[in-house]
């Protein structure tokens, strides 16, 4: 051979080239009239290379508005582009596009096609199962709540029965204490407003489909979380103390998550504190600022820490301490965490008690 | 004695609260309430009858502790229980510790009314009881040591001539001092007077009885 390795193509070996790999690829001139077809063109598209040479135009096999001709001229290639597309049999196909400016003499945009499908269905449902996993622990976890929230809904509905018994009896012996009715009314109503939010809080909470990404202020999902555990908190005297840096802004995030995250971290430290029956003991959450758009949350208790040696197993799926755990809540909670882009971690207290951290950014800058 | 009753309710959640004092005055009941068990018991002057309305669970000074802290400063007002739901140990330790009884969230109202109406009687019956003991008592203090005397022999069924044998004074003296017994007792019969007795110190009649029995 007299010319150097990789300088002469034949005709031949792009055709091999071409045909072995499962990849379209596609020249067309600057309106997408097609000129050059890859013969493998059936593999992806079903359609053969006539019927596709037939089409005329990219836009029938890729649809419209890939890549606007102002993009390519600036940034000459577009990378990475997902576009969902039918088959000739009507079947959905995933692709992952490249549109790159070329200068060839059958045209000037080339144009390549990988079928990501099986990949992408293969995330999806890995995600799902991630969140099927996540729900069922959020489940489990609120039934270690359960007889709190129980006490929580069962006084607005004392509260309730006690005012419309009040109510009844003050109009069957024709009290004239009017006003004092219309106030034992509304109390009613107030409470019924009081029952319906424990429960709407829980809705959201056990929801099982994933609501996904949304700006929120860190400081109320805090609170919220904090709601849901204060039954708890309250039957072992335990308080619950957020501090917070100043100028926490809000940011978007995967809310259920988040709020799912410290949950379990809370009930493990209330359970820590319960544990170790120190009187009058608290939990602090702290939030503080680690960077634009970026915090670091802090949950500590007063309980007896974690063993050393089994510190470095904690985030173990079903490795667990407690008698009734699943051993779900601190590795679903950091698989939470780290598919936002954070990270967690345990780090231990020279005195009494452990401090579980994580971080959180903004969703958007990860994406 | 004729103080009207007074249901105290002590909850440290302002709803029910509020809402039992609405229940409790819609039946006619005076009501106070207190959000936490300390403030009853710097509020609480033991000269109203009633009942107490406690939540088991409560921040600060909880139930149990109030209920036991009556206790020892000799306050006997009726308490009832209410507890949460899987409380159950809970309640055993109240009644236990002299609740009068315990009641279960949720419950109805008129299983509440219930229980408070009893425990306002056993408060009314409690008081006349005591308020006898101390009238009785009083006049057995009053007694000289020599009636006391008698009045012992007499409680355990000595006739006079046995109680003069036994003191070794006579007979006309023996009746003389059963005499002023009966009358700075105000007893009309023997009968009364051992009634009385046995309200004042059950202890001692008791104790003669069993000697009795021995």
């Amino acid at each position: 051979m007299n010319h150097p390795a990789g300088t002469y193509i034949s005709d031949e070996i792009h055709r091999i080239i071409l045909s072995s790999i499962s990849d379209a690829v596609f020249i067309t001139d600057e309106d997408g009239a097609l000129t050059f077809i890859c013969p493998n063109v059936a593999v992806i598209f079903g359609y053969s290379f006539e019927e596709v040479e037939e089409l005329g135009n990219i836009s029938r096999l890729l649809g419209c508005k890939l890549a606007t001709k102002a993009d390519l001229d600036e940034q000459r290639e577009l990378c990475n582009i997902e576009r969902e597309i039918k088959d000739k049999s009507g079947k959905l196909h995933i692709l992952l596009i490249n549109v790159k400016k070329v200068d060839l003499p059958m045209g000037s945009i080339l144009y390549t096609c990988r079928d990501i499908t099986e990949r992408k269905l293969a995330e999806e449902l890995a995600q799902r199962r991630q969140e099927e996993l996540a729900h069922a622990s959020r489940v489990s976890t609120m039934g270690e709540l359960a007889s709190g929230i129980a006490h929580e809904l069962s006084q607005p509905l004392s509260a309730i029965m006690n005012y419309a018994r009040a109510c009844e009896n003050m109009i069957q012996t024709n009290s004239r204490e009017k006003e004092a009715i219309v106030s034992h009314l509304a109390q009613v109503c107030d409470q019924s407003e009081r029952a319906g939010a424990v429960l709407e809080r829980l809705r959201k909470f056990l929801k099982k489909q994933h609501q996904g990404v949304q700006l929120a202020d860190l400081l109320c999902v805090v609170h919220e979380a904090i709601e849901l555990v204060r039954p708890q908190a309250n039957r072992e005297g335990i308080s619950v103390r957020v501090v917070a840096e100043q100028g926490v802004a809000p940011l978007r995030m995967d809310v259920i998550g988040v709020q799912q995250v410290l949950v379990n971290l809370l009930v493990n430290a209330m359970e820590a504190n319960h544990a170790s029956n120190s009187e009058g003991s608290s939990v602090l959450v702290e939030i503080r600022c680690c960077g634009e758009q970026k915090y670091e949350v802090r949950v500590s208790d007063g309980g007896a820490g974690v063993n050393a040696d089994v510190a470095d197993r904690i985030f173990e799926p079903f490795f667990t301490s407690k008698e009734d755990g699943l051993g779900l809540g601190l590795s679903i909670s950091r698989t939470i965490v780290e598919s936002r882009g954070g990270q967690m971690w345990y780090e231990p207290s020279d005195q009494r008690g452990s401090t579980f951290c994580f971080t959180l950014f903004d969703s958007d800058r990860v994406a | 004695m004729d103080m009207e009753p007074v249901i105290y309710v002590v909850d440290d959640d302002q709803a029910v609260r509020s809402s039992l004092q609405a229940l409790v005055q819609s039946v006619g009941f005076k009501s106070r309430v207190y959000n936490s068990a300390q403030s009853f018991l710097d509020d609480y002057d033991g000269v109203s009858p009633g009942c107490v309305v406690l939540d088991v669970r409560m921040r600060g000074i909880s139930g149990l502790d109030l209920q036991e802290e009556l206790a020892n400063k000799g306050i006997t007002l009726p308490i009832i229980i209410v507890t949460g739901h899987g409380d159950i140990p809970m309640a055993v330790r109240a009644m236990r510790a002299g609740a009068l009884d315990f009641i279960e969230k949720p419950y109805r109202d008129q299983e509440l009314l219930d229980r408070i109406q009893q425990g306002i009687e056993a408060d009314v019956r409690h008081r006349k009881d005591a308020a006898a003991r101390t009238i009785i008592q009083e006049r057995l203090d009053n007694l000289t040591a020599r009636e006391q005397d008698v009045l012992n022999l007499v409680m355990r069924g000595m006739i006079n001539k046995q109680i003069a044998s036994e003191l070794g004074i006579s007979l006309r003296a023996v009746e003389s001092h059963r005499a002023r017994v009966m009358e700075r007792m105000q007893a009309g019969s023997v009968a009364e007077l051992v009634q009385m007795v046995v309200i004042a110190q059950p202890e001692f009649a008791k104790r003669i009885l069993e000697e009795k029995l021995r």
